[in-house]
Parts: C-alpha cells; structure tokens; sequence
C-alpha cells in the first residue's frame, strides 16, 4: 500500500440551502451560490464538500498530481497552488488576467465528467436542461508533466466561476418575500415576488393559512396576486394565499471537480525523492524500476 | 485456469432491491454482503493460495448541470434519473475498496473518504460518460486477506424516479439506475506464489509479468 491512486471530487452541492458547506458529504442537491472571479479552495473554501485541514505532505509522504477537472460551464478553472506559489500563470507570469479573471485549467479544456455538454458559451450555464443534451465535451489538456508535493508542503487546489452562480441565499432571496402586512410590504401585489417563473426553490419555512412543506419547489407562475408554486414532479399548482410567508433560496448550477493524484508513502516516498534528484519522472514504473535496480545491485 | 479475468457486477434494483432510497443516502453499503442488491454468501476473501489484483471499478455516473432550474421535468436525462431542479442527474455515487479493515481511497487529511466518484470512474462508460480516472497503481489483496468494495449514494431522485418529491424518501431502487463494476484478476496456485514473488521484486503483478517470470524459470532451467 506504499503507492496508492488516490482521487478528490469537489461539488458546489450541499445539503440543505442555509448550509453552504459540509465536512464530507450528505445527501441533497442544492447547488450553493458561488461568486464571479473568486477563487475557492475546493478543501476548505467553505462551499460543497470539504476536508478538515489544509491538504498537506507529511515528512515521509510525496504526492505526484496527475489529473486535473472541472466543469464545463460558467467559465471555470482550476489552479494548483504549492504552498503559496501559484502553478499557473499568464504568459506575463501574473495569476489574473486583466478582466479580474484567475489564470488556470479551464473546464472546456479539462472536462468533469468527460463528456458533459457544452454551454452554449464558454461562460454560461445551459439555459435549458435539453440545450446540448447531444454534446461532448472531452478534454483537450493533460496534465504532463505532472505537479509534484514534496515532503513537507502544503498544497490547495482552487475553482473560479468568472461567472456568479446562483443567488446568495443569505443576503437577497433567502428572505420573506410574501407578507401578510398588506400596508408595509405586502409583496403578494407585486408582479415578480424576486422570482421568474421557471425557478427552482428551497422553502426552508413557510406559514399562513396553507403553510407548505419545507422542500423544493418550482415557481409555476407569478404575476400581480398571483402565485403558484408546485412540488416537484407534480403539474399541478399550489396557489398561495394572501397572507402566505415563504422563506426561500434559490437553486444555483451544479459546479464540480477531480483531482487525480498518486499518494507515495514510507520507502516509495524516499525512492520518488531519489528519482526527483536523479531528473527521473517519478511515477508508479520508475519507482517500481529503482526498488528492481536495488535488488539487482544487492544482489538479491 | 491459474489465472482468471474476474468481474462483478452488483445493480442495487436486483435480488432484494435497495428500499427507501431516501432515508439510506450517505449510508456504506457492500456490494457483496450489504443486504441490497445483487449479492453473494459470504465476504469476498482471498485463500493461502490465492492472489487478486483489482485493476478497475466502476459506478453508475452523475451529471452536475450547468443549468439554473427551468421547472421541466428531467426524469431521464442521458439515462439517469434527475427529478426536477437540473442541479443533478444520477445517483451521485462512490465506491471505496476496503482491504481487511483499511479503507484505500483517503481524502488529503488522510481520513477514508465516500471512495472514487462514478464521474470519474463510470459504470457503464458511453459517449458521454468516458470517465477521467482509471485504476493505476493496481489494489492488491494479498494471500488469507478480506476485501470489500463499498458503494455511497447521495441522491436519491437518482436511484428511483419516484423519490423525486420534495421529501427525498422513496421506494425501492430502479434496476439499472445505482450499478457498480468491479474488474479483478484472480491469481491462483502457483501463479500465486509468483504474483508474491513479483510483488517482493517492486515488479507490478500484471498476467504478462507472471508470464515472464514463468518463461524466465523455464529458460533459467533448460
């Protein structure tokens, strides 16, 4: 057990919508909200699934990074970072372009899963569930040569969306939005309620003459006094009342991504430092390589 | 017959199906003595005699939309279950191989983690589920050792089209929605004692490497 393949897989999904953020995972499927042009540690960045410390390397631990992916869509990319050293740059060696943007893989060149539909532009997320159904997107990069953590270092792989997915629950949509205080904010007479028809939601709370179930809902139609939401895979509207509270947030895009990397430990980490000194790509058949020349030249 | 291409195929809508899809998310399920499923009698374990090499697994893949929900029904998007909300499509499973009590796949802070994701490792592979990973190094089990391959699935709209309610707590599992592969090589006899021999040289156990091991012996005695 002394080289082990080794994989990560981060998502934006998180189990309930007031929680951006879980150590390992839980069941649910609520795509958290995710700013543009902000770079988050998919370990402990505080969205999706999470680890319980920086990723590191110990003493006798040496990580080779083989595979890098992220999704497609929203104009994703990943960055490595050693340390705290940055491994890809622009040509200009800066780690932003001029538009505010992180330089990185980007998920059009790397694709998670290999295979996934291509938006309809590089920094969009389909606009329907069917528009590119029938598209691949497979990758057109390979990490070669690979990314080496040596002993001792510290490591952080980095997803940005250059653009916002979502709506951040907490701050705008997350609130009541229909009152039952007809002279202040009575937003059941408004025509939008903060939502298009279309949208999927999370009530998280909800009172009145018909309080809903806490759960997921699509907003059917809204208009001036009108309202209709429906549970999922059901047509059929639940029209709210007048004095209805619903607190809600608003379902983001599914953002995801695979770190694919080798874990030497023990001797084999000794020998990937050997290989590393000698100018010899470490991986799994040079290592295998060097332990057969020992024994060789031992005499074994 | 000493040494044998092996697989395994569990599907968790098959013998005693997986039931309330929605309560067991998050759970760890063997795919050979977890109760769901296709199943078999006893844990899988390697004899004195025996040496298994895994060389490839497999698990029903998911689909993380790029889309904001449209309020369309996607109950069957590219084969997976999805339910509404396009956040999701499919199971979002892993499967863990677990070698006497040792979990193999860890997380970077060294804790076992749910195991390979189906994105990355599909069970079936199509055009549009190619998978990004593939099993290299080798998981070895070692002559008198147990080993498991364990699955996890997080969402089950994905398992049953039905579950796809606001309460996430569904029947049983549909046939063909929750799968899992396992690929292994069964070395038995003496290619067993090869196999631990290669595996003291730092040579991969592969069936060309017994092979040559073999024709080495007989040339090194003609």
């Amino acid at each position: 057990m002394a080289m082990r393949s080794q994989v990560y897989e981060w998502a934006n999904i998180v189990d309930t919508p007031s929680n951006t953020s879980t150590t390992r995972r839980k069941g649910g499927r609520f795509g958290s909200f995710m700013s543009a042009n902000k770079q988050y540690s998919v370990f402990t960045g505080g969205v999706g699934n999470n680890i319980t410390r920086p990723a590191n390397t110990n003493a006798t631990q040496f990580i080779v990074i083989e595979d890098l992916a992220v999704s497609p869509h929203l104009g994703a990319t990943l960055q490595v970072t050693i340390n705290t050293t940055d491994y890809f740059q622009t040509p200009d060696t800066q780690i932003k372009y001029t538009d505010g943007s992180f330089a990185g893989v980007s998920g059009l060149a790397s694709p998670y899963p290999r295979g996934a539909r291509q938006p309809g532009a590089a920094n969009i997320a389909p606009t329907s569930i069917s528009v590119g159904e029938g598209t691949a997107v497979w990758n057109t990069f390979a990490l070669y040569p690979s990314i080496y953590v040596l002993p001792g270092q510290t490591f952080d792989v980095k997803v940005m969306l250059d653009t916002a997915n979502g709506v951040e629950a907490s701050t705008t949509t997350g609130i009541t939005t229909v009152t039952s205080n007809a002279s202040t904010a009575n937003e059941f007479t408004s025509t939008s309620h903060g939502m298009a028809a279309g949208t999927e939601i999370f009530v998280s709370s909800s009172s009145g003459t018909t309080p809903q179930d806490t759960g997921y809902y699509n907003v059917h139609s809204v208009g001036a006094n009108v309202f209709g939401i429906s549970t999922e895979q059901d047509a059929t509207d639940i029209t709210l009342d007048a004095d209805e509270e619903i607190v809600f947030h608003q379902n983001g895009a599914g953002v995801a991504c695979f770190v694919k990397y080798t874990l030497y430990d023990g001797p084999d980490a000794l020998i990937a430092n050997k290989l590393l000194e000698m100018g010899v790509t470490v991986n799994p058949n040079n290592v295998d390589w060097y332990k057969r020349s020992l024994l060789e030249n031992g005499g074994v | 017959m000493a040494m044998r291409s092996q697989v395994y195929e569990w599907d968790a809508g098959r013998g005693t199906a997986l039931t309330t899809v929605g309560t067991n998310e998050g759970g760890s399920y063997s795919i050979f003595i977890g109760g769901f499923g296709t199943q078999i009698t006893k844990p899988a374990s390697t004899s004195a005699t025996q040496f298994i090499v895994i060389e490839d697994v497999g698990v029903t893949p998911t689909e993380y939309h790029g889309v904001l929900a449209t309020g369309t029904t996607i109950a069957d998007y590219r084969g997976l279950n999805g339910g509404l909300g396009g956040v999701i499509s499919g199971p979002r499973a892993y499967l863990q191989v677990r070698i006497n009590t040792t979990d193999y796949f860890l997380d970077p802070d060294g804790i076992g983690n749910d195991g390979i994701p189906g994105t990355a490792a599909p069970y079936p592979k199509t055009t549009f589920t190619q998978g990004n990973f593939n099993l290299y190094p080798t998981v070895y089990v070692l002559p008198g050792q147990t080993f498991d391959v364990r699955v996890t699935y997080y969402n089950s709209v994905g398992v049953n089209t039905a579950a796809g309610t606001s309460t996430v707590t569904g029947p049983s599992a549909d046939k063909g929605q929750l799968q899992a592969f396992v690929k292994y090589t069964l070395y038995d006899g003496p290619d067993a004692l090869i196999a631990n021999k290669l595996l003291e040289m730092g040579v991969s156990v592969n069936p060309g490497n017994v092979d040559w091991y073999k024709r080495s012996l007989l040339e090194g005695s003609a």
